[in-house]
This record gives C-alpha cells, sequence and structure tokens, in this order.
C-alpha cells in the first residue's frame, strides 16, 4: 500500500512535470521569508486512554513562487507539555517540504512531504508523511485579503510506534491578508491518523493553530530578448 | 533734379534698414560702434557725416577683419553716397561689398527701386564668387553628400575642387558647373570608384570664370576626420496624467460574505467532521472556533467595509496601447541607434585659415 502510493505521487509528479515547467516559463520569481508562531496539540487515543499534549512551537518558512508554481520549505519546534494522561514532556519537532501547483487563482494542488519527531526521556517517534491536497482560495477583499479551506489524502505514514498507520487525513483553513510585500496569515492544521492492529488499535490526532507573518522579496529576473 | 527727390526716400527706406545677405549687427557677436554711430546717422537724415563715419571705419579695419562686417560697411557707404549723387562712388563701393560676399542680395521690398539696379549694374560689371560650406556637418561615408552654396556676380562657369592640404595626393575630380547667380552643390562624400575620403585637412577650391573672361577664386579651409553618428534619446515613459483609472470601486458583494462566512464555518467544523469522538476536547473545537470566527469576521468585515474593485477593460486597454506604443518608439529608436553604431560616418568642419 505505501510502496503503491509512493509510486503514485513520483508517477504524478513526473506527469505534471512538463505542465509545471511551462507555467512558470517567463514569469517572475518572487522569494519569500517568514516567521510562524503555532500552537500545537498531539492527541493519542490507545488502549482506551486519550493522552493530550500540547504547547508553543516557532519555526520558519521559506518560499519561492516562479508563476503558478511555488515550493516552501517549512520548520517548526517547539516543547509539548502534558494536558492529559501523560507525565511526559516531549520535544516536538517538524519539517515540511512543499510543491504547489496554481492552475486557477481560486485553486491550488499541493504534494507535500513531511517529518515529524517527538522525543522525550524514555522515547523517541518519527514520523514520515507523504500527502497530496487541495485548497480553496476566495477573496475577501479583492486580492488583499483571501480565504482558504482545504483538504488532503495522507496516503504513506510511516510512525517510528507500530505498523504504520493504514491513511492519514488532513484539513485545513485560514485567511491571509496581502500588504504590499508583507503577508500575515492564521491558519489552523488538523490531521488524523488511524492504525490498523486489532486489540491494539491506536488512533492519533494532531493539530495546530499558526500564525504567519512573511515578507516577498522580488527576485530580478533578465528580460527575454 | 530726380535724385534731389530720391534722397529722402533712399534715406527712410533704405538705410537704416539691415542689409539682405548680411548679418545684422546684433548677430556679430561684438558692437561695432563705428558702424552702429554710421547707420544711426543714417537714419538721422545725417549722410555726409555717416559716410565720414563709414570711410574711417573701412579705413581702420585689420586684414582679419570679418568680410561681412566689411561688406556691410561698403555697402552702407555705397547707399549714402547714392543718396547724395555720387554715383560713381556708390557703384565702386557696391561693387568691393559683393567682392567681400557674392552672396549680397538687395530686397526689392526693402530698397528704393533705382538703388536695387544700381546695386545689380554694380554686381555685373564685376567678377565675384562667394562660397559657403555648412559649418559643421556629419555625412555617411557611403551615402552622404555634402552641400556646399556658390554664389556669383555674373552668369560663369563655375569648377569646385576638393584639395589636400599641404599638397598631399588624393585630390578628387572637380566638379564643374554653370551658376547664373547662386546654387547648391552636393559634393558625395565617396568618390566615384567608392573610394571614401580620408581624415585629414582639405581646401574647398572654387575657380570662376566670369562671361567676359575675367577670372575670381574663392577658398575655404575645410577639416575631414571621421566620427560616430550621434544616439537617439530614448523617449521618457508617458505621464501619468495621461493613463485612465483601470478600476472603479463597485457595490457590496454578497459574495464576499458568503465565502467569508462559508470558511468561517467550515473551519470551525473541521475537528467535527475530520476527528474522532474518542478524541474530542472542548480544546480542540475552540482552536478551530478562534480560526472559524477570524475568517468570518473578514469576511463580515469585508462586506460592510470593504467595496470590490470593479476593472474597466476598455481603459485597462488604452492604458495598455499607451504603454505599447511608447515600448514600440523605443524598440525603434535602439535600433536605430544600433544601425548608427554600425555606421561610420564623416565629420566635416570649415576651419580658420591657417
Amino acid at each position: 500500500m505505501k510502496r503503491a502510493a509512493l509510486y503514485a505521487v513520483a508517477l504524478g509528479t513526473g506527469l505534471f512535470a512538463p505542465v509545471l515547467v511551462r507555467a512558470q516559463e517567463g514569469r517572475h520569481i518572487e522569494v519569500s521569508v517568514g516567521g510562524i508562531v503555532a500552537s500545537a496539540r498531539s492527541r493519542v487515543f490507545l488502549a482506551d486512554t486519550a493522552e493530550a499534549i500540547g504547547g508553543r512551537w516557532l519555526g520558519g518558512v521559506l518560499g519561492v513562487k516562479a508563476g503558478r508554481v511555488s515550493a516552501s520549505l517549512t520548520g517548526l519546534r517547539g516543547t509539548l507539555s502534558p494536558i492529559a494522561n501523560t507525565p511526559f514532556e516531549r520535544d516536538a519537532g517538524q519539517l515540511d517540504a512543499a510543491v504547489r501547483f496554481e492552475p486557477r487563482n481560486w485553486l491550488d494542488l499541493e504534494a507535500k512531504y513531511s517529518v515529524r519527531a517527538f522525543r522525550s526521556a524514555s522515547m523517541y517517534q518519527r514520523w514520515t508523511v507523504l500527502g497530496a491536497g487541495v485548497r480553496f482560495w476566495g477573496a475577501v477583499v479583492d486580492s488583499t485579503v483571501r480565504v482558504y479551506l482545504g483538504a488532503s489524502y495522507l496516503p504513506s505514514v510511516s510512525a517510528g510506534v507500530q505498523a504504520s498507520a493504514q491513511h492519514g487525513l488532513g484539513a485545513e483553513a485560514g485567511v491571509s491578508a496581502n500588504l504590499a510585500h508583507w503577508t500575515v496569515a492564521l491558519s489552523y492544521h488538523f490531521e488524523r491518523y488511524d492504525f490498523a492492529g486489532g486489540a491494539s488499535a491506536r488512533l492519533e490526532e494532531f493539530d495546530w493553530i499558526g500564525l504567519h507573518v512573511g515578507y516577498r522579496i522580488p527576485w530580478p529576473v533578465k528580460a527575454a530578448p | 533734379m530726380r535724385i534731389v527727390l530720391l534722397l529722402p526716400i533712399a534715406i527712410v527706406i533704405g538705410l537704416g534698414s539691415s542689409v539682405a545677405g548680411v548679418r545684422p549687427l546684433a548677430a556679430q557677436g561684438t558692437p561695432e560702434p563705428p558702424l552702429a554711430r554710421a547707420v544711426a546717422m543714417l537714419d538721422a537724415t545725417e549722410p555726409e557725416r555717416a559716410i565720414e563715419l563709414l570711410r574711417q571705419l573701412l579705413l581702420g579695419l585689420p586684414p582679419a577683419a570679418p568680410s561681412a562686417l566689411r561688406s556691410e560697411a561698403h555697402l552702407r557707404l555705397a547707399a549714402a553716397s547714392w543718396s547724395l549723387g555720387f554715383l560713381d562712388s556708390a557703384a565702386a563701393h557696391f561693387q568691393a561689398a559683393v567682392r567681400e560676399d557674392a552672396f549680397l542680395r538687395l530686397d526689392p521690398d526693402v530698397y528704393n527701386p533705382e538703388l536695387v539696379l544700381a546695386f545689380r549694374a554694380s554686381r555685373r560689371a564685376i567678377v565675384a564668387v562667394g562660397v559657403r560650406p555648412p559649418p559643421d556637418t556629419l555625412l555617411d561615408t557611403r551615402t552622404g553628400r555634402w552641400p556646399v552654396a556658390v554664389a556669383v556676380s555674373q552668369p560663369g562657369q563655375v569648377r569646385l575642387r576638393l584639395v589636400p592640404s599641404g599638397g598631399a595626393g588624393g585630390e578628387r575630380p572637380p566638379t564643374v558647373l554653370v551658376v547664373d547667380s547662386s546654387a547648391t552643390v552636393s559634393f558625395p562624400v565617396a568618390a566615384a570608384d567608392g573610394v571614401e575620403l580620408a581624415s585629414g585637412q582639405y581646401r574647398l577650391v572654387v575657380e570662376y570664370a566670369g562671361s567676359a573672361g575675367a577670372a575670381a577664386r574663392s577658398e575655404a579651409s575645410l577639416e575631414v576626420a571621421q566620427s560616430t553618428a550621434d544616439t537617439l534619446v530614448y523617449e521618457a515613459p508617458p505621464p501619468d496624467s495621461l493613463f485612465r483609472l483601470e478600476f472603479r470601486w463597485g457595490p457590496r458583494s454578497r459574495g464576499t460574505l458568503l465565502r467569508g462566512v462559508g470558511v468561517g464555518v467550515g473551519a470551525a467544523a473541521i475537528p467535527l467532521l475530520l476527528g474522532q469522538n474518542q478524541l474530542r476536547t472542548s480544546g480542540t473545537t475552540s482552536r478551530a472556533l478562534l480560526v472559524g470566527a477570524t475568517v468570518s469576521v473578514a469576511g463580515l468585515a469585508a462586506y460592510f467595509f470593504g467595496r470590490p474593485r470593479q476593472r474597466l477593460p476598455e481603459n485597462i486597454e488604452y492604458n495598455r496601447a499607451l504603454r505599447s506604443a511608447w515600448e514600440e518608439r523605443n524598440r525603434s529608436i535602439a535600433a536605430t541607434n544600433a544601425a548608427r553604431r554600425g555606421a561610420l560616418m564623416l565629420r566635416v568642419r570649415v576651419v580658420r585659415e591657417p
């Protein structure tokens, strides 16, 4: 299942590569940098017990946009403190690499690879997630303020807890304001993972709400002769 | 008796006016007080004193004095002499004026007709030639033609030659033409065999043979140098005042409200739709509600306080055409400049006699 999903993503990327390359030809390049303040929660349901940890995350994002194609690298790190049914505090971090294609100004398609890690005095967990998603945008004040709603399917989830999850689902929503070269955005991300395993079945949810402030740097490109 | 009658007319009409073909005093750079005083005396109907002053002026002029000044002084003197009835003296000074400047003409609308007739008769009685090359010209080495004006006092054959200074070789074949009064000759810069004019000092020699066989000659010194053509300056972008507004504020949009509130509700519903009952907590729901409320408030605020911008396609097209035309003109200038940079030019300048 996991291997098939990987093949599907690779095949899809290969098929779409010429479209993506054509979409950015002759367009100006835009580089953006930003910072993120987030509040993250992780919940696990295992053996009739729901554990919850949460805390503040800090991170940054580096993005490049050329025409309708963009790519970003997002890093977040923080400490998640116990909230319910667990005594363990965990250091946690996440790294996302995403590629987006915007066929319409109200739609973008995303492929994302995420690595998330939790570490405490007694354990270490590493998650690797591959996903594809769609996001719908709507302008509320011209193109200055836009809202979005998105969903993603995470067909390949590898977690260092037991057998891999069968699949994951994600959803997100937010609002972003573009002021000259600045972008301010508030977003909410939610992910759900179902692990098979009979008596040891495990459910996990991870969500975070983040405030993102970014600055877009116009990248000089030589005009075509 | 007739001369006596014409005197006041000649003084009033002719003497106070500037002379056709002669630069006015103000244009001569430095004012010439004796000549200016003489003109003032002629205007004040005191020709005797003016004649005396003009004679002193001509006697005192250095050999290097401009021929235009000398010509005007002779002309004034001739007109004053003619007004006093000294016709021979007038004819002599007319001829001296023409020798100094063969391009000299009297405007029949300004001068007394009999004075003009006398001037023409005096002019025809001598053999004089004048040449006026353009002071500074830039010409294409292959196709450029150099215009030179020639004036003669009576119909005759004119022979123009371009001779390298210092007796060096490379003299061009002469250009021969018959001139009735004045003419403009266009010299090709490249010779008939395609050989271009080499850089250096030249003399333009004009030899003239009048109808009676008498001859005259005039010269001008030239400097020829290779040069590049001036490039054109790019055109500035059209001023903002020429552009039209590309949008206007439209009425409130319910779509904006629906989008904002819809996405807000969707955000709040994410944990309910996607979350699992075993893991549902009030904290998760409240975080989603916070984002949902923020998005909804943004939609509400946009509906009540923001008005959508409506594009005005006609104005956008007009502005685009304005920019395109400007860009096209600058592209044309760039192409012209590129061609000019590639073309070799010759600069021909008139220089003072060595």
